[in-house]
């Protein structure tokens, strides 16, 4: 029921047409019932004895009342349907609105543990299951409560006894449609639960196609998507025979109370004609049609509650994503962070992803500004971890992260990213052009400046040897970028910001030799005046730090200058000579041996 | 809608996303008859032909047991009420009504199996549909994925199929079983009053006339429905997939803008579907009434004059509302029609999508059980558009258990040297031989299953470590895993995440570092144990220390392979048999390293470039 409240309050924004449809529907019920009574008249009339003459002079008035009803109830029901689809399109993109808008607000957290194809179908299948209840259900349930009541009350006054046999239907569609909505609605949450994991899965599989065919597992993967599929099936099965049960069940119960009223009635016209309290053909007429009336609406009730279950279920789904938790968001006074200068302290900072494993242990570092940070360190000994402080990727468990002296913390997550230059180490690239791309961070920059940073990232020469130059679409629709091209890019977009805090996690392994020996040219100069973070395998960079910290398991081991950790022979002396010294005088032999 | 690509740069920002930049225009015509589509889809339903045929029957049957209940309704009102009002008698409805009950019964049987067996083939059709689809994509040759667009292809295996399983489902059947009972009352209706029935069948040309009128139109709107769907989930995927460079970057704002364009566009589009169908709905209710009036007119009068008793009317009406049901039925089949045949016409565009890169025919196909690594390139040129060539006339031999390095600028090809090799593409002249046989005549699966490769992207699937490694060769043990880790350097950090060997990777691998991919990418070509081993920036974002590592494991790992390493850090090449240089397509030197530093080419200049120049700058 919370879902469904929550939901309501989507719906609630337009109340007003909420309103017109429920007049509308009120109004209905009865114009739509106006045929059956202007027809039992009518049949009334042709009880034997009847007067020829009075029966067709009734004709005229009573085909032009039914048309006039039709026509009106025609028209209400078009206003109806489409106030009710406006309404529930709308909720649907005010759904998908807050919820993309929720996305772009998670922190990195959330990401590191939810999958994309997941994330998506809620946001797309999941969202119009909901729209689709409240398009359909409500206006149903409206509907047809509003017909019982129209259609229940002039029958009452017709007939009591036959309105209660009548209306016997309801208790026991109830019974049976609630029944039905218990049993079904976890096998619909499974169903989606297993249709998220097939588009996981599919997607995994196009991203990763090369993989596949490389260790030529096409049948592993195939073996594994019809595992997925047969469990998807069963499921749907599952539910159709739950459907082919319980809402035919709805039917078998209406028949009966068809026959009944056959009975009941057939025999009540049989015993009162020629009396007073005379019961005529044409009343008996009228309930048998309002039976087969009614009928439909109720087994569309009955439909809805489907609807309804598996509506819930998505809500629910969407709902989760709406209300992950934000761990990294700005402080109720959070203020603007002013310009800065570049000055970033770490203050005893602890981190861990999980509880009692941590990443980083008590690190304590100042970077004047304007000073370049070499970050060296075996895999996973924390060197991205570390960068992502910094812009607030994460928050740290303990200690403090000091920008020009103002704890993160205090200032808003934006004012800080909006002045550190980030090239992360996982290179994505937008599929739009190679110029929204560079100036993704930066869009209202001139193409001159665009052009420069491309140049300083040695991204101008192969940007220019497409056809298109800058408005080449590059990825899935566009060209495809060799990975040292997606880091130049990358690096470009880091610097078009201009930022005083640049950070480059590793961003040019896959450029070769000459290209990165220009880059690293350019970045000099870039350099100047920045606060820069480099994890890097390249010898150059490294030794031109001003300051060299070596990671060992999340700590410190060493730090200081080239010079000054060359002199201590430490692990920074024997990296330095095995792998970034020349040596083509040595042999592998001598390698070893040190 | 204004997609019309071109203007300014500024403006086409603001006219819409990327992704409908192309090609979305011309897609508003069907270029695929229905006729075809649907033999097609019949062709997915012929293995359910028993079960078809007990359903038809049990439609038959349920059809049958509906035409009746008007019948017996005339009889009712005809032999036991009429003739009751005068002579009181009301024994005849108990039997009357016991056969009311008894067809009830079997009816609410007969929809219980119906509804089963309806569900049970549409939802087995649309599965060996995906399964179709999914086999298809596993052989589509990687053009394909390099192109096109993984969010709009999983619609078409999702959203698609999920359409058509709807439509397969629940639509088609009915309405054949409609079709029964659209004869069965006319035949019904003819034998009672043949007048009353041609009075009848008067407003229904008009039914059938309006949903024909609609038709054009219903179509091209589902369509862009169809097709703004697709728009937000292409546009999400990518937000979501980069959602850390739009925090980084602090791009949250427009992202959103992007996403309201799409999310606007749908909205829009499903409007016009919700006022067409509305306008539909109400069309179909006012020629429905205009036949409600002249029968009862022209009922009545008849009664009147005798020719017919008020049973016979009443039948009618109720034949009528049975004759109506199919027909608004037809109406709302031909929605769900239109949206299947989109569908449907979408997904068999997928699968009858040309593969580039074929295998050959079972007939004249190689089999290699045994390769001892030879490889030739002969006169190879490659574009991978007409007209740019990415590789020019290469000639290089490498000889069984040779170790060469491809070195060179970026984007000078060396990849798609290799991407020949395994045939993820076929050269545009020239021939691949791999021990004397063109790799064009080798089975898929023998040919890479020789072959250990390291990609550059080292995609991890979301899976475990282990199942991950082993991922080229399900039956390796745990000991034979830990010893290539053990090699390749990465036993001790799997052994440091929080669950060792059965950490799960996540999506995109954002759990462990690019390095920590790489040695992962690296432990599961190495447990092949393959003959060719290819290394493409296998190392390129491993640290400098555990590079050191794997460099001396190599060393065995590499004797009695023929190898193949690209790599821009040039410590890692050194130690090659053979240097190959590619630059521009071209070879440009080749040689190891000692000669190709004596000749001061390319080779030389890049070297020095790495390792001295530091020195002198600093």
């Amino acid at each position: 029921m919370g879902s469904f409240l929550r939901l309501m309050r989507y719906v609630a924004k337009y109340w007003h047409l909420f309103i017109v449809s429920f007049v509308l529907i009120i109004i209905n019920s009865y114009l739509a019932f106006i045929p059956q009574l202007v027809m039992r008249d009518i049949f009334n009339a042709l009880t034997p004895p009847f007067d020829s003459t009075s029966v067709l002079g009734m004709l005229p008035v009573a085909c032009l009342t039914i048309i006039v009803a039709s026509v009106l109830s025609g028209v209400f029901v078009f206003c109806r349907d489409y106030a009710m689809r406006y309404v529930s399109q709308r909720a649907l993109y005010d759904l998908r609105k807050s919820t993309f808008d929720a996305l772009l607000s998670k922190s990195f957290s959330f990401y590191d543990q939810s999958q994309t194809g997941d994330i998506i179908s809620r946001t797309t299948s999941d969202i119009e299951q909901v729209s689709r209840m409240l398009s359909m259900w409500i206006p149903r349930i409206a509907g047809t409560i509003s017909t019982i009541i129209v259609a229940g009350g002039i029958l009452f006054s017709i007939n009591y006894q036959m309105t209660i046999i009548l209306l016997l239907q309801v208790p026991f569609v109830f019974l049976i449609t609630n029944r039905y909505r218990k049993l079904s609605r976890p096998i619909f949450r499974k169903q989606r639960k297993i249709f998220g994991e097939i588009t996981t899965f599919l997607q995994q599989n196009i991203v990763g196609t090369r993989v596949v065919r490389i260790f030529t597992q096409e049948n592993y993967e195939k073996g594994r998507f019809n595992d997925k599929n047969t469990r998807y099936l069963n499921q749907m099965l599952a539910s159709a025979k739950l459907r082919g049960f319980y809402p035919t069940l709805n039917t078998l119960i209406m028949s009966v109370i068809t026959a009944v009223l056959w009975w009941f009635g057939g025999g009540l016209v049989i015993d009162t004609f020629g009396t007073l309290m005379e019961f005529k053909w044409g009343d008996l007429v009228l309930f048998i049609q309002s039976m087969s009336r009614l009928t439909r609406p109720i087994s569309f009730l009955s439909m809805s509650i489907r609807i309804y279950s598996q509506a819930m279920a998505a809500s629910t789904r969407v709902f989760e994503v709406l209300d992950a938790e934000v761990d990294v968001k700005d402080k109720s006074d959070a203020f603007n962070l002013p310009s800065i200068k570049g000055e970033v302290k770490f203050e005893q900072v602890f981190f861990e992803y999980i509880e009692g494993k941590p990443v980083l242990k008590n690190i304590n570092l100042t970077a004047e500004p304007g000073m370049t940070i070499a970050i060296l360190g075996a895999t996973g000994s924390g060197k991205s971890t570390f960068i992502n402080l910094i812009p607030r990727f994460y928050d740290a468990t303990s200690g403090r992260l000091l920008i020009d002296g103002y704890d993160i913390r205090d200032v808003t997550v934006k004012s800080v990213r909006k002045q550190i230059g980030i090239a992360l180490q996982e290179v994505f690239l937008f599929a739009r052009t190679i110029k929204e791309n560079i100036a993704f961070g930066n869009p209202d920059v001139s193409m001159e400046e665009i052009i420069e940073a491309a140049k300083a990232a040695q991204a101008h020469d192969f940007i220019m040897s497409f056809p298109n130059g800058y408005e080449t679409i590059v990825g899935e629709r566009g060209v495809t970028l060799s990975g040292g091209q997606k880091q130049r890019i990358t690096i470009a977009r880091a610097i078009l910001m201009d930022p005083k805090i640049l950070i480059l996690d590793d961003t040019t392994s896959f450029v070769d030799t000459e290209t990165e020996h220009h880059i690293q040219k350019a970045l000099e100069t870039l350099l100047k005046n920045r606060t820069t973070f480099v994890i890097t395998q390249r010898v150059s960079t490294i030794k031109n730090a001003d300051k060299i910290i070596v990671l060992e398991n999340g700590e410190i081991i060493e730090s200081g200058s080239h010079e000054e950790l060359i002199v201590k022979n430490g692990i920074y002396t024997k990296i330095y000579s095995t792998q970034f010294a020349p040596q083509e005088e040595l042999t592998t032999q001598e390698i070893k041996l040190r | 809608m204004g997609f019309h690509g071109g203007g300014g740069i500024g403006s086409e920002q603001r006219r819409g996303p990327p992704w409908m930049r192309r090609d979305e225009k011309k897609k508003s015509e069907r270029k695929v008859s229905d006729k075809n589509l649907l033999k097609r889809l019949i062709k997915y339903i012929v293995p359910f032909r028993q079960r078809m045929a007990i359903l038809a029957l049990l439609m038959l049957l349920g059809s049958i047991a509906g035409l009746l209940t008007p019948l017996l309704t005339q009889i009712v009102f005809d032999n036991i009420i009429v003739p009751g009002m005068v002579s009181g008698d009301k024994s005849g409805l108990t039997w009357w009504v016991m056969i009311m009950v008894a067809l009830a019964l079997g009816n609410w049987g007969l929809n219980y199996g119906r509804t089963y067996l309806i569900s049970w083939i549409g939802n087995s059709t649309i599965y060996r549909l995906r399964e179709d689809l999914f086999a298809k994509l596993q052989v589509l040759s990687l053009k394909y994925f390099a192109e096109g667009d993984t969010g709009r292809t999983m619609s078409r295996v999702t959203n698609d199929a999920e359409t058509l399983s709807r439509f397969l489902g629940f639509e088609i059947l009915d309405v054949i079983s409609e079709a029964v009972t659209i004869f069965g009352s006319l035949f019904l209706m003819f034998s009672l009053s043949f007048n009353l029935t041609l009075v009848s069948l008067l407003t229904i040309p008009i039914m059938l006339a309006v949903p024909l009128f609609m038709r054009s139109r219903m179509r091209s709107t589902f369509r862009q429905a169809r097709q703004s769907i697709a728009g937000v989930t292409s546009v999400l995927q990518e937000s979501v997939s980069g959602i850390r460079v739009v925090q980084a970057f602090s791009r949250e704002t427009q992202d959103a803008k992007t996403f309201d364009y799409v999310n606007m566009q749908n909205l829009k589009a499903n409007l016009r579907v919700a006022m067409i169908a509305a306008f539909f709905h109400m069309g179909i209710t006012i020629v429905r009434v205009a036949g409600t009036v002249i029968l009862l007119w022209y009922g009545v009068t008849q009664i009147v004059a005798g020719n017919i008793t008020l049973g016979v009317l009443i039948a009618f009406q109720l034949y009528m509302m049975r004759f109506m049901r199919p027909i608004m039925m037809l109406a709302n089949f031909y929605n769900s029609y239109q949206e299947a045949m989109a569908g449907a016409e979408r997904i068999f565009e997928l699968m009858d999508m040309k593969i580039d890169v074929e295998e050959p025919p079972k007939t004249r196909r190689i089999e290699l059980s045994q390769v001892n690594g030879e490889i030739k390139y002969d006169r190879i040129t490659f574009e991978y558009e007409p007209g740019v060539p990415v590789l020019k006339d290469i000639n290089l031999t490498i000889s069984p258990n040779e170790k060469v390095a491809f070195v060179g600028p970026t984007g000078a090809g060396k990849t798609t040297m290799i991407n020949l090799l395994c045939r993820f593409y076929d050269p545009t002249e020239g021939a691949v031989f791999i021990d004397g046989h063109n790799v064009h005549d080798v089975s898929f699966n023998s040919l890479r299953d020789h072959m250990g490769i390291v990609p550059q992207d080292s995609f991890l699937f979301q899976n475990t470590v282990r199942e991950n490694i082993r991922y080229g060769k399900p039956e390796a043990t745990d000991e034979e895993i830990a010893n290539v880790t053990k090699v390749v350097g990465a036993h001790d950090f799997i052994n440091r995440l929080p669950e060792g060997y059965d950490t799960m990777i996540r999506e995109g691998a954002t759990n462990i570092s690019i390095g920590q991919r790489q040695l992962i990418a690296f432990s599961r070509a190495l447990l092949k144990n393959p003959r060719i081993l290819i290394l493409d920036e296998a190392t390129s974002s491993v640290d400098p220390y555990t590079e050191l590592i794997i460099q001396e494991g190599l060393e065995k790992l590499l004797e009695n392979r023929t190898s193949i390493i690209i790599a821009h850090r040039l410590s890692t090449v050194r130690n090659a048999d053979r240097i190959v240089v590619i630059n521009q397509g071209e070879i440009a030197e080749m040689g190891n390293h000692q000669q190709l530093m004596k000749k001061g080419g390319l080779y030389s200049h890049l070297y020095n470039m790495q390792f001295r120049e530091p020195e002198i700058e600093s």
